[in-house]
């Protein structure tokens, strides 16, 4: 019998907002006749930019480079040629230099046959330098020395996003290769593969060969299954299941988008200029599963997918729960764009903030056992220290809390400020 | 591109939120009392009509008044339509007007508003209002209607049962007998119906299991006795509770926990007073009479004046049952549960405190 690992308390079951979204195939948007690229990708400090306005560029061409030892670089997504570099916002408000390349010129990866190179015989630093060289930025990839688990987090965890499982369904060798890589340059103890709880022959009947099942006998890689439940996909929560097992600590989890761009990174050689990512929201004609050139702006993919049915309300790049709105649709898609989300009124219910009326469900539902209620009544009343007191720090902000609310308290952003005050408070 | 049609709103995170929210839970609240509402209209007619107006519009406009006050719009989150309902269904049908303007007024301005309103009172608004008139006015709460189709006899004053048989128990008269029989000694009018269905419930469902269900008790579930507006039709108010429950809106532990502790008590010591043995209580007459499940179904359950957790719950739900035992069968007053559950307000900041976070002892 097969073990699934739960929730340890808390969480909230959402996964019907996937269901609709599941079973659309990955399809390839069409090339965007200007692309523009973010110098600030997944978080990471500004690369140097490294083109002027008016040069030619070439698909997956070096134009920005990464600061540091192991800064990541950014790359031309399409051929063309660079009208302009200019400020744009970033999905969240803040700003970051962007290239604005038009489309023009040969490919030179586009319709080729993709040769795998040998990696095996490289030696682990090469590995980590041609990963970040390739665009990959997870900086937890840089590591050095022994690592006690290495958890490959299968499951996009919010509602809305299903652009890995389709990675896994539709390109198992892939990931299955580049779960190799990472064990030659990690070198964990244990390799996890965790995948939310689905039954067997769902994966096996879905997935193209080699499946992953039949390839984790052989290997040292080890599947494990998780309750359907938000927020279990988030890093903090999968260490929390695995640590109870392990007295050790040490642990690394690493997502299938990243593993998927570190295979092509080493086994093709090729940038990290396309993602896939889940377009989904009632307002939008056509959801599906598309992979997208980096800098394709977001505008592209509204007449990609049909335009709107509704509406839309939000516009969100991510999922509905750590998300970021934006307000221009001429925002481009940057690496960590998992989703694009069309939410209508509907799927938003905003409604009017209320007093709390004590329901106790944000306790209910907090997977760290807070008192959210509590923790932003004495944050509204500027008591930071007792809210610190009450284990404030542990807050995650996975919003559970903040969406079960009947009362549309902003809990999230009352707790974030608390911690920021808060610590204020004590280093002063 | 055509920006002016796209306009977005920019929010913190979430993105989403659940669809229930504070007005619709307590406007869902109203709508599944009115069940019951129309029951009391049925049984009382105009006079219960009367009450409800009041109560009802001295509430919206009370909260009305305080919100131009207050320059906010409170209205709409259904809190004093239903402050103003519950009172309305607590009263007797015979109360001058004036009482329920006055239970409203104290329910909303002494023990809602002066504390910064909802979410703020630590009473219940509703049961305190209650307490406050039917203390201030007993007289007025003395009077009660037989329904008007009682066998034969039309809106005649009577007692409710648990004061026929509280008073009774007083004088001594009832030595080894149940309070059903109690008031079926006493002349306690039966409906018409009450006969033919008891006979039919035997015949057809209990006497598969053995068991024989005495007359009266079908007048109790179906709520053909004199009580308050809208407190008599069991059957009614357990309708809306399985709606309420079933949509997530009313915590159940309360009900469970005060229905449960509070039938145990009755079923092992609810047959003293009358001179019967231990085991002798009986549950199902205490559990549908005098405003048991309105106070346990929607009074106890107030998400404001409630705890936080569900250990919390168990704890308050327990406490209401066993107060209200002491109350009803122990005390003088017949019925027991308003008082229980405001008794039991008092002390939900203690069981918060104990049982959420900050300490693990109750988690």
């Amino acid at each position: 019998m097969k073990q699934v690992y739960r929730l340890p308390r808390g969480g909230l079951y959402l996964s019907n907002l996937k269901d609709s979204l599941k079973d659309l195939p990955i399809t390839n948007a069409a090339l965007p006749p200007l692309a523009i690229v973010s110098m600030v990708q997944q978080g990471s400090e500004e690369a140097t930019c490294l083109v002027n306005i008016g040069d030619e560029v070439k698909e997956g061409m070096l134009i920005g480079k990464g600061k540091g030892k192991y800064g990541a670089s950014v790359h031309s997504s399409i051929p063309g040629i660079v009208r302009q570099i200019y400020s744009i916002p970033l999905p969240g408000g803040s700003v970051s230099p962007a290239v604005c390349i038009e489309l023009g010129g040969e490919f030179d990866r586009l319709g080729k046959k993709e040769i795998p190179a040998a990696w095996q015989a490289l030696p682990y630093r090469d590995l980590q330098n041609l990963i970040a060289e390739k665009g990959v930025t997870d900086s937890s990839l840089r590591r050095e020395g022994d690592l006690s688990h290495l958890i490959i987090n299968g499951i996009e965890s919010e509602p809305y996003l299903c652009s890995e499982y389709r990675l896994l369904i539709e390109k198992p060798a892939a990931i299955i290769e580049g779960i190799r890589i990472l064990q030659k340059i990690l070198a964990p103890k244990r390799t996890i593969v965790v995948l939310e709880e689905m039954d067997q022959q769902e994966l096996s009947s879905k997935a193209s060969p080699p499946s992953l099942h039949t390839l984790s006998e052989q290997e040292a890689i080890q599947i494990a299954y998780v309750e359907k439940k938000y927020p279990i996909g988030d890093a903090h929560q999968l260490k929390k299941i695995f640590k109870s097992e392990d007295s050790s600590n040490d642990i690394l989890v690493i997502s299938l988008t990243t593993v998927h761009a570190v295979y092509e990174a080493v086994v093709l050689r090729k940038p990290f200029v396309e993602r896939t990512l889940t377009i989904g929201g009632q307002a939008i004609r056509k959801p599906g599963n598309l992979k997208v050139r980096i800098g394709t702006p977001i505008i592209d993919l509204v007449e990609e997918c049909g335009g709107f049915r509704k509406p839309p309300m939000k516009v969100v790049c991510g999922g509905p729960f750590r998300g970021k709105g934006i307000y221009d649709l001429r925002t481009p898609v940057t690496k960590e764009t998992s989703a694009v989300l069309f939410l209508t009124e509907e799927e938003i219910q905003q409604n009017r903030r209320t007093p709390c009326i004590n329901c106790g469900r944000c306790i209910e539902v907090c997977p760290e056992g807070l008192n959210p209620s509590r923790l932003f009544k004495c944050i509204d009343r500027g008591l930071y220290k007792e809210a610190l007191a009450d284990s404030l720090m542990k807050c995650t902000e996975c919003g559970c809390c903040a969406y079960i609310c009947p009362a549309r308290i902003p809990l999230v952003q009352g707790l974030q400020m608390g911690k920021y005050w808060g610590l204020k408070e004590i280093n002063t | 591109m055509k920006e002016s049609e796209n306009t977005f709103i920019i929010t913190g995170t979430p993105q989403i939120y659940t669809q229930s929210s504070t007005a619709r839970m307590l406007w869902s609240v109203c709508i599944w009392l009115l069940p019951a509402t129309g029951w009391g209209i049925f049984l009382y007619g105009g006079g219960a009509i009367r009450i409800l107006l009041v109560s009802i519009g001295a509430a919206i406009a009370i909260e009305g008044v305080v919100g131009l006050i207050r320059k906010e719009f409170t209205l709409y989150d259904g809190s004093a339509c239903l402050t103003g309902l519950l009172i309305g269904l607590m009263l007797p049908p015979t109360v001058p007007l004036f009482i329920p303007f006055f239970a409203v007024f104290f329910a909303l301005i002494v023990v809602k508003w002066s504390f910064g309103g909802l979410g703020k009172n630590w009473m219940n608004p509703a049961v305190a209002g209650w307490a406050f008139v039917s203390l201030s006015f007993p007289d007025q709460f003395r009077l009660w209607l037989y329904p008007s189709f009682f066998k034969g006899v039309d809106l005649v004053t009577s007692s409710t049962p648990l004061i026929v048989v509280k008073r009774n128990l007083l004088l001594g008269i009832s030595q080894g007998s149940t309070p059903m029989e109690l008031l079926m000694q006493t002349a306690f009018p039966r409906s018409l119906w009450d006969g033919a269905w008891t006979e039919w419930v035997n015949t057809k469902l209990l006497s598969l299991l053995g068991i024989v269900l005495p007359p009266g008790y079908i007048d109790f579930f179906f709520g053909f006795t004199p009580g308050a507006i809208g407190e008599t039709s069991a059957f009614l108010l357990l309708l809306g509770t399985i709606a309420l429950i079933g949509k997530g809106i009313l915590p159940w532990q309360v009900p469970l926990s005060v229905c449960s502790v509070f039938g145990v008590l009755v079923y092992i010591f609810g047959g003293l007073p009358y001179g019967l043995g231990l085991g002798q209580g009986d549950v199902l007459f205490h559990l549908m009479s005098g405003g048991f499940l309105l106070g346990a179904f929607y009074i106890g359950t107030d998400l404001v004046t409630s705890p936080l957790t569900k250990a919390g719950l168990y704890i308050y739900g327990v406490g209401i049952g066993v107060l209200t035992f002491l109350i009803r069968i122990l005390g003088a007053a017949p019925e027991g549960m308003g008082y229980a559950i405001l008794f039991m307000n008092v002390f939900v900041p203690l069981i918060n405190k104990y049982c959420t976070s900050n300490s693990k002892l109750l988690r």
